[in-house]
């Protein structure tokens, strides 16, 4: 508990030590944790959006002529699929009413027959709708024999998925960019703290100090930074996500996406010490 | 109580070449010579600081030759160790610097306290707890790096140069604080210039000359 205390007091001299480059440190830490606050609370917001969109989401399988009766059939089976929450079975009278709805009823005053094929609207969960998944499935009901055609609205499929993944891949270059800035300014001010250090870590060893006593402050200065700015920057992102959840636009940020973003934060900051006192060792760091 | 034997350490530039010596319990030897001698580099092998090339360094029950590393804290902690720099932390106060070596060793506050407050009391600096060591003389910042050296009470001490640069009257009396040390049974390994100063003490003196020893009185 003593060598805790010794080492938690030291490294906080450490960091105070380091001076501006612990500020910028701290400030880039606290900008790694806010953006990816952000990114979290942007991706809870998609997914919020992309299993609206989904949820209205529904695959039509045409019967084959003359099959006609089997379509009660082929909805219980369909409803007995995975993933199916709601199957609607459109017979003949049911599918003039929704031609007419959308296109009006002229073309059944033209004919003598209503020509409409019955069909099976079917809905799915949003959480398990994706392209890969519903092309599987509609290549299963096209290859079943009483099935003539399916129809769904793949493109929009596409088009949210291509966009869901072009926006994590930018995120994710943007939250690595701004790590490695961040490791990179750590790094900085450890070595700074550790050049200003060098008559402490001297002292100590002079006095029987142990290495680990002169390197772990070292080190839990890095991540300290870490600590600080990750609740800075988290705190700060997750308390505007707060406010903007009263009115509903986000989310309400989740603790363990807060705790996440100050252990990723911490990583950082004990990465970059570790690095200056890596490089350190090879110099007068050691006696 | 501290040994070498037969010690080499070579560098480019001088080193020390097959120097034996021992410093019996409660004993003050004192290693004069001129800069460059090998003084600096024979003390900093007795505190491992420096690793011979060849020879043996014993200090107390450790033997430097099959010491392991880890093993190098305790060894020094027999031992209180003044440097010539006296690596002391400017940032901290008298109090805080001499606190530091309770807090590395591990004692309870109160331990750490009572130990600080009776080496700087031993020193006399008492008066001087707040000061930083920039706002004390060059004698003060000497007897600031003895009394740190001092806590918990070692068997020996070293010092490298601790009357360097000091004019003569605060040289008498860093002297006589060595002698009160040594008066307690403390053996001393120091180095210096004015052995002059040493001659109404009890004080063995081996001379060293290009990394040899040369004489002895």
């Amino acid at each position: 508990m003593r060598r805790i205390r010794f080492i938690l007091r030291e490294a906080m001299r450490a960091l105070v030590r380091s001076g501006l480059a612990g500020w910028l440190a701290i400030l880039s830490l606290a900008a790694v944790a806010g953006f990816c606050s952000s990114v979290w609370g942007a991706r809870q917001a998609l997914e919020a959006a992309r299993e609206g969109l989904l949820a209205r989401f529904e695959l039509e399988a045409f019967v084959r002529p003359g099959r006609e009766s089997k379509l009660h059939e082929l909805g219980e089976w369909m409803r007995a699929r995975e993933g199916v929450t709601e199957v609607i079975e459109v017979n003949k009278a049911m599918a003039a009413e929704r031609f007419s709805e959308r296109y009006g009823s002229e073309m059944f005053d033209l004919l003598d027959h209503n020509p409409l094929p019955v069909s099976l609207i079917v809905k799915y969960d949003p959480k398990v709708v994706n392209v890969k998944w519903i092309t599987l499935e509609a290549q299963v009901l096209q290859d079943h024999p009483d099935i003539e055609e399916v129809a769904y609205e793949g493109e929009l499929l596409s088009k949210l998925e291509d966009l869901g993944a072009r926006l994590s891949m930018g995120l994710l270059i943007v939250v690595a960019v701004i790590a490695g800035i961040a490791v990179f300014l750590t790094f900085q001010s450890v070595r700074v703290a550790i050049r200003s250090g060098l008559a402490w870590a001297r002292a100590v060893r002079l006095v029987g100090g142990t290495e680990g006593q002169v390197r772990q402050p070292f080190v839990t200065a890095g991540i300290l930074a870490g600590l600080i700015g990750g609740i800075l920057g988290a705190g700060l992102v997750g308390a505007v996500q707060l406010l903007l959840a009263q009115s509903g636009a986000v989310p309400i940020p989740q603790p363990v996406a807060l705790a996440a973003v100050l252990v990723l934060t911490m990583l950082i900051g004990a990465l970059g010490s570790a690095a200056a006192i890596g490089r350190r060792s090879h110099g007068r760091m050691t006696s | 109580m501290i040994e070498l034997i037969r010690v080499t350490k070579q560098y480019s530039k001088g080193g020390i070449k097959d120097v034996s010596l021992r410093v019996g319990k409660g004993e003050w030897v004192n290693i004069v010579g001129r800069s460059g001698a090998g003084k600096t580099t024979l003390l900093r092998m007795v505190y491992a600081e420096l690793l011979p090339d060849i020879g043996e360094v014993i200090v107390g029950d450790y033997r430097l030759s099959s010491m392991r590393e880890r093993d190098i804290p305790a060894m020094r902690r027999q031992l209180g160790i003044v440097d010539q720099d006296l690596a002391l932390i400017q940032d901290r106060t008298v109090y805080e610097n001499v606190m530091l070596v309770g807090e590395v060793v591990g004692w309870t506050r109160r331990h750490s306290k009572a130990e600080a407050l009776k080496v700087l009391n031993r020193v006399g600096l008492y008066r001087h707890l707040d000061s930083y060591p920039s706002q004390l003389s060059f004698g003060e910042q000497r007897r600031l790096a003895i009394a740190r050296a001092l806590v918990g009470e070692p068997r020996a001490l070293v010092a490298d140069e601790p009357l360097g640069s000091l004019d003569l009257e605060t040289a008498q009396g860093i002297l006589e604080l060595l002698s009160s040390i040594h008066a307690r049974g403390t053996a001393l390994l120091m180095t210096t210039h004015q052995p002059e100063l040493f001659e109404e003490y009890p004080v063995r003196t081996v001379r060293i000359d290009r990394g040899q020893l040369v004489g002895e009185q």
